[in-house]
């Protein structure tokens, strides 16, 4: 598992931040920093440029299809991995798929697996992995 | 679920973070039972809209830190509440048993941070 990947965590539940935050770090040694909705979410990906993104589906305002959205249509975070977070089952697989979203990681999640599926669903890419 | 260490090295980090969840539930529900009242007042769609996001939210949280005892409840409000988001208004019947899973759901809470506090 690649210990220097970055990730920014988008979530607004404070409980799963925090349990998806630990879980990262701890059984993969990611560097995850997370924001609490959509706009802070959007500012520290264009800050950080991260290696992906982890965003909620549902969240109050600025919902993970938009925040999505946002970052495809920014030339700058456009090559970031998206991945979209959510325990709903009913899911616009066009809308994902016009996104770009690199794929949906369901709740709940197994804590030992979870950073597996994040790098499966990145096609195992690090976004800012040198080319060869 | 493994054990994982908390930021400073030293404890159980997963079990705090479950133990503030925990003691978050009451929050919840209280949030949601404002909700609630809100919908029932005036079933307008933020207010429908917002406890429906309110009720998923707890639903997947519960299920991430595999909190069975609150899923059933979490998972009937959030079904309740789906139907009245994007048109249908609830209708009294509907209200009272969203009302009746809400005190079920806050017994099931305390029940579980018992049984946390409990543990060693």
């Amino acid at each position: 598992m690649e210990t220097d990947f970055r990730v920014v965590l988008i979530e607004d539940d404070p409980d799963l931040r925090a349990l998806i935050k630990i879980t990262l770090e701890y059984t993969s040694g990611w560097e995850v920093t997370t924001a609490e909705d959509g706009p802070c979410g959007l500012q520290a990906v264009k800050t950080l440029l991260p290696d992906a993104v982890v965003v909620d589906l549902m969240m109050p305002g600025m919902d993970g299809y938009e925040v999505c959205r946002r970052l495809k249509h920014d030339s700058a975070t456009a090559h970031i991995p998206l991945v979209l977070l959510t325990a709903r089952r009913e899911l616009d697989e066009d809308r994902i798929h016009a996104l770009g979203i690199a794929g949906v990681l369901a709740k709940p999640f197994d804590p030992d697996r979870v950073a597996a599926q994040i790098l499966e669903l990145c096609g195992g890419q690090n976004a800012n992995a040198p080319e060869q | 679920m493994p054990m994982l260490p908390n930021s400073s090295g030293d404890g159980d980090g997963i079990g705090t973070v479950r133990r503030q969840f925990a003691v978050g539930l009451a929050a919840r529900i209280v949030a949601l039972r404002e909700d609630l009242e809100a919908v029932s007042r005036c079933p307008d769609d933020y207010h429908r809209h917002d406890f429906f996001r309110k009720a998923h939210s707890l639903k997947g949280a519960a299920a991430c830190f595999r909190a069975d005892v609150l899923l059933s409840h979490a998972n009937r409000l959030t079904d309740l509440a789906r139907g009245w988001v994007g048109g249908t208004s609830p209708t009294h019947d509907q209200i009272a048993v969203a009302q009746t899973e809400l005190q079920q759901l806050e017994l099931e809470c305390e029940r579980y941070l018992g049984s946390l506090e409990a543990s060693p």
